[in-house]
Order: C-alpha cells, then sequence, then structure tokens
C-alpha cells in the first residue's frame, strides 16, 4: 500500500502529498511512496464495495447508485453517499 | 514680449526626485565656467556643440555600418573590427553633425538644443499640473549661471505663473548677479567643493573666494527670501578631511547657515567622459565609505547644522 | 525614526521656519516597514511554492456522469445537477495550519479539464496520452522535476506525471479517464458546436483567414466567463437554506405562469428556480463536506493547538452551509466558495473579488466591537485569503492559457471609489487588506484602488507603499473616468449615478457595470457594491492593429503564410486619407464577420452550458427569474472590441504620414520594400533574440539605412508631440461612433476595450516590420497608451501628456505603465512623490495607471539564479506573476523595457 491509499492522506499535487498524521510531505512515487505501519485505508473508489471488474486502467462499473456506471478506481470518495467499504464488508460476512 | 535670449539646453527632465522639493522638472543650462575633475555631466562643460559616442549602444556588431561615410570631413572612421573611431580634433569644429542624422542606434548623439524662453515655459506649463503641490523646477547644468540673462527671463515667467523654483549652481558669477537671480529663486543649491583655496582651484580650476562672497552676502541679502542647502559632493582624498569640514562649519555658522546635503561620490559620469572620447581621472579614485560619510555627518550635526546624506533629505 | 533624523529635526526645529512645510509631523525619512506575514502564512507559503499545477479528473468524472444521467432535462436543471455532483464529491482536502479552506479541487493548484466545452483538444492526442500512460515510467533521474526552471508549471511529462499544455500535471493512471471522459463530447462539446454553426456563415472562409494569420486570436468559448465582477450578496443575506427556501416559494407562486404577456421568457422563470434549488444544495452541501473533512482530522489530531484549528473550521462550514454568516471569518470564508464555485462552472480567468473590504465590512466592524476579533487576527486572516486566491488556476485550451493567462487568473480585488452615497467608500477593513498585501507577498489577489479625490491622504499613502515594493501593485483606476463610463455606456439600460459608483474592474482592466444591495446585518442595512453584468472580456478580442496596417499595404495577403486574408482592397494609396480609408475597411470587415462568429459562440454557450452559480448570484437574475445568459442580469452590454498593439499602429501611420505623405522622403513602394525586407536586418526568428534592441545586419542594410533612421526618427506616441497624438486622436474619433452600431449576441451595443492583455508578444511575432521602426517578429507595444518601449524621449510627463490625448471614458479602459527605478521613490518623502506621479496622471483623467518599481539589475540577478528569487513578483501586462513562472521572451522584454527607462 501506498501513503495516498491512506486515510491520513492529504493531496497536495500531481507528485505528492501529505500525512495529516506528522505533516511530513510525501511523493506518490518511487522510495518513500509506501504507507507506514499507520496505514489506515482511505476513500477511493477501489476501497469500495460498490466498485466491480476494473480493467488495466483501473477503470470498473460503480453499482452504487440507481443506475450502473462506468467508474475509476483512483476517484476519491470521501463524500459519496453511497460508499461501502470493501474490507469491512468481508470482514463482516467472515 | 520684446526680444528674448535663447539658451543652449542639454536635457529636460521630468519627475526629477533629487534635486528639490516635491516632483520636478530639471532643466539642464549647457556650459559651465568649472573644469571639475570628476564631473558628472562633462558634456556640458563646453558650451557648444559636442558629439557624444557610446560604443555600448552602437550597433557595430551586429554589422551596422550605417555612419561609415556619413561625415564629409573624415573626422569618422572605423577600426579593423567595424567599430566607429572618431577623430575629435576634426570633430570639434562641427556644426552640422551629419553623422549623428544616420545613426538609428542612437550611438551618435549631440543633445544640446538651442531653446527659447517659450520654448522652456512651454515643458513648464505643460509639467506644471503633475508636479503636485510640493514641486517645480530646477535649473541645473552645466552651470545655469552661465547665461543668467535667459535664467532671469525664465524666473520672472516662472513668477507669474507661481512655479516653484530651485537651482543648483557651483555659485560663480558675480555677487551683483548671483544676487539678482537669486532675488527670483524659491529654494537653491549651492556647490562649496572645498574651502581650501589652492585645492579648489585643483579640482574645479578656479578660486573658490567668489563662491564664498556670494553665500555670504546673500545670508546678509534682504532680496533672498528663500531656502539655502549648501551642497558637496564629498570625494575621498580630495575634501573629505576633517579639516575642510570644521572649516566650512564655522563659515556656515558665521553666515548663520544650517542646511548641507552631503553627495557621496559617484561615478555614473563615468561613460560620458568615454563617449567624448576624454579621459576619466577619477576612474579607480575618489570613494567614500558609509562610515566616513557618517561620521562628517555627525561632526555638522554636533555643531547644530542640519547635515543630510545623498537622497535622504527631508524634501 | 533613527537617532539622526531626531537631531535633524531638532536643529531644524530651532533654527529654521521649514520645518512644518517639508516634513510630516513625526514622521521619518525612512518608510516604516510592513511586519512579517504570520507564521501560518510563512509555512503555508513554504509549502505553495513547492506545489505543482495539478489537473485531476474527480470533478469532470462527477460532472459527466450526472450530466449524461439526466439527458433529456432542461438544459438549466441539467447543468445545475451536473455542477453540483461534481462539486459535492470532489475530495475536500484541508491542511494543517489553514484558517481559510476549500480549494477548486483536491489540491493545491488543482484545475480541470473541461471536455463539455473542449474536447478537441484532448480528442486529438487521446492516443498519443493513452501511450504515454501506458509507458513505463522514465528513468530514475527523469524524475525529479527542475523546481525553479518554471515555478509551479510542470512543462514537461516525468515519472507518472504527464505534463498537459505545458503548465499542467496530470497522474498517469488518470489519463484514461480523461481520454474516456473527453470522447463523449468529441461531437457535442460548445467548440464543436460553435464551429458547426459559424461554418453556415457565408464569410467563414474570411475569419478561418483571420485566424490562420493571427491577424485575431480569440475564441470566446474557450473562456466564456471571467474578466467580469463577483457578486455575494444573496447567500451573505439570507443564507443557502433560506434561498433555497425562497426559491420553493417562487416555484409555488410562478411555475406554469406568465405575467405581463412575456412567454417568452416568463415561462422560464419556473425552471430557473428548479435549477437554483439545485445549485444551492450543492453549494451548502461542498461547505458541508469540508465540515465533515475538518471532523475527521480533528479526531486523529494529536497536537492541541492544530484540534482546535480544525474544530473551528468544522463549525465554520457547517455554519455557512446553512445560515448568513455570523463573523467576519464565515463571511469571508462564504466569499471563497461563491468564489472558488463560480471559477469551477466554467474555463475562465479575471473573475474579479470586487470591493471585498467594502462587502465584508459589517461582519469585520461587529466582530471588532464585541471583541471577537483583533486588527492582527483579522490580518491573518486576509494574508491566508492571499494564499488561496493566489492558488486559483485556470486550464483552458492551450492557446488560451499561453496568450492569455500567463499564469496568472488576475483575480482582482477593489478598494476604494465612492458609496452608495457618493461619499468615499474606504472602510476600516479596507487598510487591513492592503496591510495584508504589503505584508504577504503573493501576486493574488492583485488589488486596484479605485482613485477618487474624495479618498482619504493616508489610505492613498498607504496603498503607494505597497507599489512602492514593487509587486506591481496597486494599480489606480480613475473612478470618475470609470463612472463616466459607466453611464456614457450603461445609461441605455437605466444605469444611474447610484449604480454608476458601484462599478469595478472585472477581470485585470475591464470596467465592469455594478450595482449596490442592502445587506441587513448587526442591526442595520449596509449598501455593499458588486458585480451586475456577464464578462465585458469578449466579443471581438486580439486584433493585431498593426498587423491590419500591414496587409492594407501588402494589399490583403498575408507575407508570411501567403494566406490570402483580404480581397485586394483597390486602393490606390496615393494620400494619407486614401491609406486610412483602405485601412479602415479591412478593419470594418474584420470585426464585423469576427462579431458574427462571436455572436454565435457565445449564444451557443448561454444555450448549451447556461451558467447556474453566476446566474445564482448575479443581480437581477434572482428576482426576474432568469439565467444570465437569458438577459438576466442587470446589464448586459458588455461584449467589445478589444486592439492589440494600439501605438505601435499609431506610430507607423504616423511615419507614414511623414515620410511618405507628408514630407514625401519616399514612395510607398519603398517604404512596403523596407519593411517587407525588415529594413535589411535578421528577423528574430533567424537570430532567435526577441528583444526590440537586437538588430543584425544583413549584406541589404545599406540599402535600408536611411529609410530606417527616418522611420525610428518619426514622431512617435508618448512624447506629447501632436504629430504623432492627432493620429490616436482621430483612431479614437473613428472608432467611437462606429463601434456603437454594432450589436452583440444580447442585443447591446459593442464599445472599445483598449488593452493588450499578453498577446502583444505572439502577434508581434507574426507582423513583418513595421514603418514606425518595429522590427518583424518582435514585440508590439505593450499598454494601450504607454509609449512603446524605448520610443518615449521627453519623460513621463510628455507620456502622460499623449495618453490623455483623449477621453478616457469613451473607453472601457486605457492601459499605462510606468517603470520607476526603486531609487526615485525612496523613503516617505518617496512615497509622497509616487503619490504625487499617480495624482498627476488621474488629474489628467488617465484611465488606469500601473507601476514596475524593480531594477534591472535585480530581475538579471534573478533571471541567473531563479532559485533566490522565488517571490520577486514583476507586473506583466495587465497582472502581477512571479518571475520565475514566465517565460524567458518575456523576462527579457521587461529587463529591456526596465532598462531603457534608466
Amino acid at each position: 500500500m501506498k501513503h495516498c491509499d491512506c486515510a491520513n492522506f492529504l493531496s497536495l499535487d500531481c507528485e505528492k502529498g501529505m500525512c495529516a498524521l506528522d505533516k511530513a510531505i510525501v511523493p506518490l512515487d518511487g522510495e518513500g511512496s509506501f504507507a507506514c505501519p499507520r496505514f489506515k485505508e482511505g476513500y477511493l473508489c477501489k476501497f469500495c464495495s460498490n466498485f466491480h471488474d476494473p480493467d488495466d486502467h483501473g477503470i470498473g462499473t460503480c453499482t452504487g447508485f440507481e443506475k450502473p456506471e462506468w467508474a475509476y478506481a483512483g476517484c476519491g470518495a470521501f463524500t459519496c453517499e453511497h460508499f461501502v467499504r470493501a474490507s469491512e464488508l468481508e470482514a463482516v460476512s467472515e | 514680449m520684446g526680444m528674448t535670449p535663447t539658451a543652449m539646453i542639454f536635457d529636460i527632465q521630468s519627475f526629477s526626485v533629487h534635486d528639490g522639493p516635491g516632483c520636478r522638472t530639471n532643466v539642464f543650462f549647457d556650459g559651465c565656467p568649472l573644469r571639475c575633475r570628476w564631473c558628472a555631466n562633462p558634456e556640458s562643460q563646453l558650451h557648444r556643440r559636442q558629439l557624444l559616442f557610446s560604443e555600448r549602444t552602437c550597433k557595430w556588431d551586429q554589422g551596422c555600418r550605417a555612419c561609415r561615410s556619413a561625415c564629409s570631413r573624415g573626422a569618422l572612421d572605423v577600426n579593423d573590427e567595424h567599430m566607429p573611431r572618431i577623430n575629435r580634433r576634426i570633430c570639434a569644429s562641427c556644426e552640422t553633425i551629419e553623422c549623428v542624422k544616420s545613426c538609428a542606434a542612437e550611438a551618435l548623439r549631440e543633445p544640446v538644443r538651442e531653446m527659447s524662453v517659450d520654448d522652456v515655459m512651454r515643458v513648464l506649463t505643460r509639467d506644471m499640473r503633475d508636479w503636485g503641490s510640493g514641486g517645480g523646477v530646477t535649473f541645473t547644468g552645466g552651470e545655469p549661471l552661465m547665461q543668467s540673462d535667459f535664467l532671469i527671463e525664465v524666473l520672472k515667467r516662472c513668477h507669474e505663473k507661481m512655479i516653484h523654483t530651485a537651482i543648483e549652481t557651483s555659485g560663480f558669477t558675480s555677487t551683483e548677479r548671483f544676487l539678482d537671480v537669486f532675488s527670483l529663486l524659491d529654494f537653491a543649491f549651492v556647490d562649496v567643493k572645498n574651502m581650501d583655496e589652492e585645492a579648489h582651484r585643483w579640482g574645479t580650476g578656479v578660486s573658490n573666494e567668489q563662491v564664498l562672497t556670494n553665500i555670504a552676502a546673500l545670508a546678509h541679502s534682504d532680496r533672498w527670501h528663500g531656502r539655502l542647502v549648501l551642497r558637496q559632493p564629498t570625494i575621498a582624498g580630495y575634501n573629505d578631511s576633517d579639516e575642510n569640514a570644521e572649516k566650512l562649519i564655522d563659515f556656515m555658522n558665521e553666515n548663520d547657515l544650517f542646511e548641507i546635503n552631503l553627495l557621496k561620490f559617484h561615478r555614473l559620469g563615468q561613460t560620458k567622459w568615454e563617449q567624448l572620447g576624454l579621459t576619466y581621472e577619477y576612474a579607480d579614485k575618489g570613494d567614500m565609505s558609509d562610515e566616513r560619510m557618517s561620521e562628517l555627518q555627525d561632526m555638522y550635526l554636533d555643531a547644530g547644522i542640519a547635515c543630510y546624506i545623498g537622497d535622504n533629505t527631508p524634501f | 525614526m533613527d537617532e539622526k533624523q531626531a537631531r535633524i529635526n531638532q536643529i531644524l526645529e530651532t533654527r529654521g521656519k521649514f520645518r512644518s512645510l517639508d516634513v510630516q509631523a513625526g514622521e521619518g525619512y525612512e518608510d516604516e516597514k510592513f511586519p512579517e506575514p504570520s507564521p501560518r502564512f510563512t509555512k503555508l507559503m513554504d509549502i505553495y511554492y513547492v506545489m505543482k499545477n495539478t489537473i485531476d479528473m474527480e470533478y469532470p468524472y462527477w460532472y459527466n456522469r450526472v450530466w449524461w444521467q439526466n439527458d433529456g432535462d432542461l438544459p438549466e436543471i441539467r447543468r445545475a445537477k451536473a455542477e453540483s455532483a461534481a462539486l459535492t464529491h470532489m475530495t475536500p482536502t484541508i491542511w494543517p495550519d489553514e484558517l481559510l479552506v476549500m480549494n477548486k479541487t483536491k489540491n493545491w493548484r488543482g484545475a480541470f479539464c473541461f471536455p463539455w466545452v473542449d474536447a478537441s483538444f484532448f480528442n486529438a492526442q487521446a492516443e498519443a496520452l493513452m501511450n504515454e500512460a501506458d509507458a513505463p515510467a522514465l528513468s530514475e533521474s527523469d524524475k525529479m522535476s527542475v523546481v525553479a526552471a518554471g515555478g509551479g508549471n510542470v512543462t514537461k511529462s516525468y515519472g507518472n506525471v504527464v505534463s498537459i499544455a505545458q503548465k499542467f500535471g496530470l497522474r498517469k493512471e488518470e489519463v484514461p479517464v480523461l481520454v474516456k471522459v473527453a470522447k463523449y463530447w468529441d461531437n457535442c462539446s460548445v467548440e464543436v458546436k460553435t464551429q458547426q454553426y459559424s461554418e453556415l456563415l457565408p464569410e467563414y472562409k474570411k475569419y478561418k483567414a483571420y485566424r490562420d494569420s493571427v491577424l485575431v486570436m480569440f475564441d470566446s468559448w474557450a473562456i466564456p466567463q471571467g474578466r467580469e465582477v463577483m457578486n455575494y450578496y444573496l447567500p451573505l443575506e439570507y443564507g443557502f437554506d433560506r434561498l433555497s427556501e425562497l426559491c420553493d416559494e417562487k416555484i409555488d407562486e410562478g411555475l406554469g405562469k406568465v405575467e405581463h404577456g412575456d412567454g417568452l421568457l416568463g415561462m422560464s422563470r419556473g425552471y430557473y428556480y428548479i435549477a437554483m434549488k439545485e445549485i444551492i444544495h450543492g453549494l451548502s452541501q461542498w461547505a458541508e463536506n469540508y465540515s465533515k473533512k475538518a471532523a475527521q482530522l480533528a479526531s486523529i489530531e494529536k497536537d492541541p493547538r492544530q484540534k482546535s484549528d480544525y474544530e473551528d473550521i468544522q463549525i465554520v462550514m457547517h455554519n455557512i452551509a446553512h445560515k448568513q454568516p455570523q463573523s467576519f471569518r464565515e463571511a469571508l470564508q462564504l466569499t471563497l466558495l461563491l468564489h472558488f464555485a463560480t471559477v469551477n462552472e466554467d474555463p475562465q480567468s479575471g473573475q474579479s473579488i470586487g470591493r471585498l473590504g467594502q462587502i465584508l465590512d459589517p461582519f469585520y466592524e461587529k466582530d471588532l466591537r464585541e471583541g471577537k476579533i483583533t486588527e492582527e487576527e483579522a490580518i491573518e486572516l486576509l494574508e491566508l485569503y492571499r494564499i488561496k486566491i493566489t492558488s486559483i488556476e485556470c486550464f483552458a485550451s492551450s492557446g488560451v492559457t499561453g496568450g492569455v493567462l500567463s499564469g496568472n487568473t488576475f483575480n482582482n480585488l477593489g478598494v476604494g471609489g465612492l458609496n452608495y452615497e457618493g461619499m468615499s467608500a474606504v472602510t476600516p477593513l479596507e487598510y487591513l487588506i492592503v496591510e495584508a498585501a504589503g505584508r504577504a507577498k503573493t501576486t493574488q489577489p492583485t488589488i486596484s484602488v479605485l482613485y477618487d479625490e474624495k479618498l482619504p491622504e493616508d489610505f492613498l499613502l498607504k496603498c503607494a507603499r505597497v507599489t512602492k515594493m514593487g509587486f506591481g501593485f496597486p494599480a489606480y483606476m480613475n473612478n470618475q473616468t470609470g463612472m463616466n463610463f459607466m453611464i456614457r455606456h450603461y445609461g441605455e439600460e437605466g444605469m444611474g449615478i447610484e449604480d454608476a459608483r458601484a462599478w469595478m474592474l472585472g477581470g485585470c482592466l475591464e470596467s465592469s457595470p455594478g450595482c449596490f444591495q442592502p445587506l441587513h446585518y448587526d442591526g442595520k442595512v449596509t449598501w455593499i457594491p458588486g458585480g451586475a453584468g456577464p464578462t465585458a472580456g469578449t466579443g471581438v478580442h486580439f486584433t493585431g492593429l498593426p498587423k491590419l496596417l500591414e496587409l492594407v499595404l501588402t494589399n490583403g495577403v498575408d507575407k508570411r503564410t501567403g494566406i490570402k486574408v483580404f480581397e485586394p482592397h483597390g486602393h490606390k494609396l496615393d494620400t494619407f486619407e486614401d491609406l486610412w480609408a483602405a485601412w479602415t475597411e479591412y478593419l470594418h470587415e474584420c470585426i464585423e464577420v469576427s462579431l458574427k462568429v462571436n455572436n454565435i459562440q457565445m449564444d451557443v454557450w448561454g444555450k448549451m452550458n447556461p451558467p447556474v452559480v453566476t446566474s445564482l448570484l448575479k443581480p437581477d437574475c434572482f428576482t426576474k427569474g432568469q439565467i444570465e445568459t437569458r438577459m438576466g442580469a442587470r446589464y448586459m452590454g458588455t461584449h467589445n472590441f478589444e486592439s492589440c498593439g494600439t501605438v505601435t499602429f499609431i506610430n507607423a501611420m504616423t511615419s507614414l504620414r511623414k515620410n511618405v505623405y507628408d514630407e514625401k522622403k519616399y514612395t510607398l513602394d519603398e517604404m512596403v520594400d523596407a519593411m517587407l525586407h525588415n529594413f535589411g536586418f535578421k528577423t528574430a526568428f533567424e537570430t532567435g533574440v526577441f528583444s526590440p534592441d537586437h538588430r543584425e545586419a544583413t549584406e541589404l542594410a545599406p540599402k535600408y539605412e536611411k529609410i530606417f533612421y527616418d522611420c525610428v526618427n518619426a514622431p512617435k506616441f508618448g512624447n506629447a508631440d501632436p504629430y504623432a497624438d492627432q493620429q490616436m486622436v482621430d483612431y479614437q474619433n473613428h472608432m467611437t461612433p462606429y463601434l456603437y452600431s454594432l450589436q452583440s449576441c444580447y442585443g447591446t451595443d459593442y464599445y472599445m476595450c483598449q488593452i493588450s492583455v499578453s498577446t502583444h508578444g505572439p502577434q508581434g511575432a507574426i507582423t513583418l516590420a513595421d514603418a514606425g521602426g518595429r522590427l518583424a517578429g518582435t514585440t508590439y507595444s505593450d499598454g494601450s497608451v504607454s509609449a512603446a518601449a524605448a520610443t518615449d524621449k521627453n519623460g513621463i510627463y510628455a507620456v502622460f501628456e499623449s495618453a490623455t490625448c483623449y477621453d478616457h471614458s469613451r473607453n472601457q479602459n486605457a492601459q499605462m505603465n510606468v517603470k520607476i527605478h526603486p531609487s526615485a521613490v525612496k523613503g516617505a518623502a518617496g512615497t509622497r512623490k509616487l503619490l504625487d506621479v499617480i495624482r498627476a496622471y488621474m488629474r489628467r483623467g488617465g484611465f488606469h495607471v500601473q507601476f514596475n518599481i524593480t531594477s534591472s539589475q535585480t530581475l538579471k540577478a534573478a533571471q541567473a539564479k531563479p532559485e533566490e528569487y522565488r517571490d520577486l513578483m514583476v507586473r506583466v501586462a495587465g497582472f502581477t506573476q512571479y518571475w520565475c513562472e514566465i517565460g524567458k521572451p518575456i523576462q527579457d522584454e521587461v529587463i529591456y523595457r526596465t532598462e531603457y527607462d534608466h
């Protein structure tokens, strides 16, 4: 997992972001871009149970709304009314 | 209006801010009786046309050859690299300056213009509304007193139009003339270059006696109602000694004068010496340190004289 | 005041009589320094400086999704739903140390593309983009971009970042999303539709020739909003919840009902309020999202101070999501939300904030009186506000980005002017706005002083002190000239003296109509000013007047491209009057053809993409129940003609008049021959040096030496020489009545916009040498009434004399750029002298003056070591930009101009 997948990650620009916990600027790529032990899964379509079958480019299907529609894995979902964390569902079903 | 004299003027600068109170227009008179070795406007020393050539502006290095055949007297030549060379001995007597009219780059210039009182007044009345309440005109040069008939005419006209007038002068003229002109002025800078007569003569080519006499006469004259600030271009090794300052302080106190402006020596005029084909004696000497300027300022302040350094003035 | 000055003052006091004349009581000779900005500002700016311009796909994805979900709905309702969904689904980001929050997108200097406006740009390069996305990351050494070289601009791709339009970085993984979204709009973007209908014009071929020859370089649809003034009134007065209720009431009352026999617009009122309800909900939810984000951050925050900051943000954002703001901070935050919502609605630049210090003063004064805020706290908020505005980036198609924006979106903030009662409008808050600008060194918002003789002197001096710092602002606008223009132009639409007083600049210089509205707050009514018309920065724009003259001399053929731009004019050009007639004929044709295209562009945009945020905010849309583009705004006559290179053109005409027609030194053929041969010099394209001062001779040079000298030395505008100035007067006298005969798509009269933003470079580049002595490819004059570089020989007052040779209130603006060396305005006396210069120009009726007070040495040093001058700012065209973010050719030009002025 990378910093940018973390719930504590704050976007800055196309190459870096910030960790809300220690306020450090972290890169999106390469060395230093991998998450630390405090990682907590963030709010992205790819972590949502309504997001299905992404292709090689991360484009899949969103079934969270009335009509199914294509969606992309990296899209932010913090404010999405139908975001349901897939890992939590799995945890419940297990 | 009768016959009005004309004057040789080599520049009129608007929005001038360091030569008197407020925003001003400076009128630069051509010609000067002094020959200061450090002069910043050497083109104005001789009261006649003089050719300036700026090597930096010249486009010879970009292939321009426009002036090569402009001079019919053979005063203009080019060197092996096609850079123009001027034979100043031939050039000195030229009145027609065809070479200037060939140079689109303005590397060859002849700045002096003959202007009538009306010409000057046209510029001043145009600029008048732009000065703001505190500003006006400053006559400088060169030496404006050298063309004092003209100056007096202009001053009278300024007076009619309620224009605030200032002068920057060496003070080198007869006392009578000096007082005639000053009675029409509101503000004056008069240079005191050196208190030592010999040193003054060495540096400027003339004695300081006339200058000091004029200042003293002015200080005691009931025809003078303006504000007088003495000025000194302060030059290391020439007039920066304690002794010179002490003498000047004494002189000022004797005449109840209490404002002086010390101008730290600068070399802004150096390129003009080169453009005139002359050697600048002060190319590598005369520099003043800020510390020394400050020490000199303290001497005046201790003597109860308001001493300003450079453009750090209250006006 | 230092010890020596105190002693000097003592001496003058005891010995002299002058002190009271020259020195203000208690004033030192040195200016008081502005204090350092707040630590919060400094910390946030340290991050800003390393931020890259970034586009991401959250907004376009959601807009696109919801737009197509509502296929078949009415355009205004569909737009409101799509915009609402896009705003409310973007990830809210809040960074530590912020007090004011929100951004255009989740990123700091974020932006996004608008494929529904312009998809061809992406579709044309879809394959190339996909290849870039699929390619492995570049080698490790290429991954780091060079910060100093372009500031925040991503000028080329690296690592997993793809450069878009040499300005923005886009994550590689989002490229497929961009390509996929853009495809939807391949056949139905505003660009495509305007093109489709423009092509039906019988004169379309002519228009294409204007564009291909770069005689005209503007597409209205590319930035259909901006260059106008915001109006924050309705939400400040009512809050979103009440506004939503008002919509319900209006729907109940008016849906399906036609009044006063107005069937065309009458019926649309009901749909308008339905659309407004959608967008109001979106705006409210957008605020609520930031509240939720603040709550989340507070929940994980260990540092008590930071935690409490987050908790405050949570409360503020929740409050403004629903109610009328109840503090200065809430009010400021709400205006910021509205500003971001507006700039997210369309590609745009020049969205003016308006006279913020007058709008928010009631909130500030109440807080201050009740001890809820101190001056210093207010200044800190205003410093942080500057960062927010400076971070606004705009993505428009690349031609527009390069030409018009030069990186600054010029969100203009006005101070001064007159209030509703006709008294000085300066408020206590405006002093703090100026103070914050002096402390916090950012490019935006740029500040415009609406100069009026009624303004307090200490306020003007404070503004002058900031101008002296060399940022290029505040700039000074003549309030009376502006009001005169307003009444002259908008009188037909019913503008009276009160509304005229509410004017302000939209964008850098587009004088825009406004009005006052009654704000009920703190137990009283305050009449607050705000914008009241659509964009004043569109119409027939960027028309290169020198290029047009060139085409007259080449009988319609563009020598550079071989394009036949005009039919041969058939004039002999044997008199100056005949030359003028030929030029005006070409000009009229060019304007009238371009006008039709522009009208189609603006009309199609308004019908396809009706602006909804703007239509909520602009008076009187909400009162009338009309979308802005359906004549909703109080004043609609904002479209205009914008020239470029006016003074270059004036100088060229003057030289022709003198050398060819009056003195007959050369025949016109000789003159044209010299121009075609660039007076025997290499062109800028051959040498690669675009500085107007560089002249490399060819073997032809000797042939043209004399004519070149005479062209260079022909009278030039800017020297108080009536021979040249008369040409400007004639031009103005021709244009004013002519433009009033043309009608915009709203059926309103055209008028003149006299600025040349930053197209003077690109349009100069495609223009041959001209009779004024300007060489091929070099830039046009930069301001509309400034002298062309290096041609003013008689000083600044002579420049002023020329510039004001006609009444500036005929036109929307007149741009005067003045360069002053910092030493000329040093110290307290220098501040007064700067104000003297400003006042001098204003007293002459000059419309607008701005200053570059930076020495060329500083600029050169910054060019050599950009990393050490990250915060150096200069004025370029009508706005201020960080030095290191402007391209080298413009840097060279600015250095040249600065150097020339000693």
